[in-house]
């Protein structure tokens, strides 16, 4: 697996145009940022057009990764989860298809998914597993599939205002945690 | 007792910006903000960074061989001076700011002519805009009589702040200064050439600094926003 400091080399390369470069950041890289599009986007091929997007904007933008302050991991996959968020916005509106997401939540990563250190990962699992877990699985389907109020609202059939108190306190126990 | 009361309203609302369940007006509204407040850009990046990590979960997929090449087909040609020509006017939002595409068209096509008066010529060109859009400043120097321009196209530093501009040459590890720039007007000045050697394959950057400028001789404020300078010449018609 390709370590932090060799994918930080990469950016590096590609925010002074080295195109080499990129295609080796997309060689170490591409598998993680392609699963983040699809679990959102849950269409490979609109997630192979918004993984497009996303290596185009780390070519343009590449010069602002340090100004970021994040590990070049979290700054990839903020871009990914992002792009790939305005396409799905921009696609249905607030719709999201939360019955995909079941089966999904539950993998376990692969052998080559471990970009992101293993101790930050560890510590938002063990926080998520402080909390309730149709909380946790709320949060978990507004970052990584998009869900809006609305869209949870539905599916835990209580109202919008609600949904919204109970997410934001999830959020507050969670960085309550993280912050132990 | 209100339900919401408990809750400390900065933080939630940096998660529920982080997370994109802001409405238009109300992630308009936290940009604002997070422009002028540390203390939130702080917030911000805590999410982004504990968020990110979730996606650790993930199994890798492997997407068809020809995204690659597509992307490397688009960068055919590409390089660090031209990185702009490609992508304009595709529906992306920079980190999710759709406004930003907009301005950027608009700042390609009403000040690059800006830039050609007859007493400038410049060959290097670099812009200057925020993640949130919010400041946009364009720049290029002219190597005849060193000379440097600086049109300020939106934003404006706090009252009792000013916006300061940086470059960083491309062996060069540390930012040396180009001066405090005037918010509201366009300004012209000439640059020594020890500056000027370091434009070409630099990088260009404005911080927001105490009134009067950085106190320590290096950026001590937010760095707001940053570009590579890019050869002037590629976006003149014909």
């Amino acid at each position: 697996m390709t370590d932090r400091t060799e994918i930080e080399e990469l950016i590096g390369k590609v925010s002074l145009g080295d195109r080499a470069a990129l295609a080796g950041l997309y060689d170490a890289t591409s598998g993680k940022l392609f699963s983040v599009c699809l679990r959102v986007l849950k269409n490979r091929s609109e997630a192979e057009d918004a993984l497009q997007d996303v290596y185009l904007r780390i070519w343009a933008k590449a010069d602002r990764y340090a100004v970021t302050g994040h590990s070049p991991m979290t700054w990839l996959i903020t871009v990914a989860r992002n792009l790939s968020i305005d396409r799905l916005r921009a696609k249905k509106a607030n719709h999201v298809e939360l019955d995909a997401v079941g089966e999904l939540v539950e993998k376990r990563p692969g052998p080559e998914a471990v970009s992101i250190a293993a101790s930050e990962q560890r510590r938002i699992s063990s926080c998520f597993n402080e909390l309730p877990p149709d909380r946790a699985q709320a949060v978990r389907a507004v970052y990584l599939d998009g869900a809006t109020y609305q869209a949870l609202a539905d599916q835990f059939e209580v109202p919008l205002n609600t949904m919204r108190t109970w997410l934001r306190r999830s959020l507050i126990s969670l960085k309550e945690c993280l912050a132990r | 007792m209100s339900d919401q009361q408990d809750i400390p309203q900065d933080e939630a609302l940096a998660a529920e910006y982080v997370l994109r369940l802001l409405d238009a007006g109300d992630a308009q509204a936290f940009e604002a903000r997070l422009q002028r407040e540390p203390a939130l850009q702080a917030q911000v990046q805590f999410w982004e960074a504990e968020l990110a990590a979730m996606a650790a979960d993930l199994p890798d997929e492997h997407p068809s061989a020809s995204v690659k090449s597509a992307i490397l087909a688009k960068i055919e040609g590409t390089g660090t001076a031209a990185k702009r020509g490609w992508s304009w006017g595709q529906s992306w939002g920079w980190l999710g700011f759709p406004g930003l595409v907009a301005v950027a068209m608009a700042a390609f096509f009403i000040v690059t002519p800006l830039l050609r008066e007859p007493a400038f010529e410049p060959t290097l060109h670099a812009t200057l805009i925020s993640d949130n859009g919010a400041v946009h400043i364009e720049a290029g120097y002219a190597p005849d009589g060193n000379l440097f321009k600086v049109i300020p196209e939106q934003g404006a530093p706090a009252a009792g702040r000013d916006f300061e501009l940086w470059v960083i040459g491309a062996e060069a590890d540390a930012p040396v200064s180009l001066g405090v720039i005037p918010a509201n007007s366009v300004s012209l000045f000439e640059i020594t050439p020890e500056l000027a050697a370091l434009i070409d394959g630099g990088t260009l950057a404005v911080s927001d600094e105490p009134e009067g400028g950085s106190p320590t001789g290096a950026p001590t404020g937010a760095i707001l926003a940053t570009d590579l300078f890019f050869d002037a010449a590629l976006f003149k018609p014909g």
